[in-house]
């Protein structure tokens, strides 16, 4: 398969990684890698990949990961009684997840996806998350998530879940 | 007399409290320009004072909650959510293929 060498992923290295030429097409995703993604790095409010052509500097494509917590106070008594009495449930968010214009449709959205599930399923063995949540930013984006078997919340479906368990099961 | 006028206003139920429909109370203590300066807004957009507080507090409750990191469910969400966590999918096919590459990516270096 030639998109299993095509790419590599790595966490972005803010001295050799070049972001100023990032286009997915969606301004505020390019204005977060070009201004905001090495500031949130630094700081570790977020861990960015990116993906590159092996040994190369330009970015194809980025995504974020970062831990969040899922509030819960409005269970019914059946549903919480199956549950240790947690006031939030730990999740590992991906933030965003672009692709750059020259490279879409080049299976690069799923390896890129692949890779956060991969990272998040290695690191929720140290310490606990109970799946992925994502923000989709359009309806687009939703059912390419919905293609993994991601699955949109009912009230707000550009919100999706993800549980660990599934993504376990896969490795 | 109390000199401040008191106002109340209905929250949603506490995080520990099972039952999920019940009203519960909440009063502020504001000076009457403030009252004023409140009402008047929410007259503006037609909408009770309570509501307009309720609204707008909801809101700015939700938003600096997301930014830290805390993800804020409706209550049929959560519901979707535990479910899910006590009895989850399988991987599907797609989502497999995707990590298997992402594993050869990764080793390929």
């Amino acid at each position: 398969m030639s998109t299993k060498t095509a790419f590599a992923i790595l966490p972005l290295d803010r001295a050799f990684h070049d972001r100023a030429a990032f286009a997915c097409g969606t301004e505020s995703l390019d204005r977060y890698l070009r201004e905001q993604a090495g500031q949130d790095v630094k700081r570790r409010v977020a861990a960015v990949f990116v993906a590159t052509r092996p040994r190369e500097p330009h970015v194809l494509g980025y995504y974020t990961l970062a831990q969040a917590s899922v509030l819960l106070g409005a269970l019914p008594a059946g549903q919480q009684k199956r549950l240790p009495r947690y006031p939030a449930v730990p999740v590992t968010l991906i933030g965003r997840l672009a692709v750059h214009e020259e490279v879409q449709r080049a299976g690069l959205g799923a390896l890129l996806l692949g890779d956060a599930c991969r990272r998040a399923a290695s690191v929720s063995r140290q310490v606990a998350s109970a799946g992925l949540v994502v923000d989709a930013i359009d309806d687009r984006a939703a059912a390419f998530y919905e293609n993994f078997g991601f699955l949109a919340f009912p009230v707000s479906p550009r919100r999706l879940f993800l549980p660990m368990n599934a993504i376990l099961d896969a490795g | 007399m109390p000199v401040l006028p008191t106002h109340t206003l209905f929250a949603q139920t506490s995080a520990r409290e099972p039952s999920m429909t019940r009203d519960e109370r909440f009063t502020a203590r504001l000076p009457h320009s403030e009252k004023s300066l409140l009402q008047r807004a929410a007259e503006r957009r037609g909408q009770t004072l309570s509501a307009y507080v309720f609204e707008k507090a909801r809101s700015a409750a939700i938003a600096e909650l997301e930014e830290a990191g805390e993800i804020v469910l409706a209550q049929t969400d959560q519901q979707f959510f535990v479910q899910l966590l006590l009895d989850p999918p399988k991987a599907n096919a797609r989502l497999r293929k995707a990590i298997r590459a992402a594993e050869s990516a990764s080793s390929a270096g």
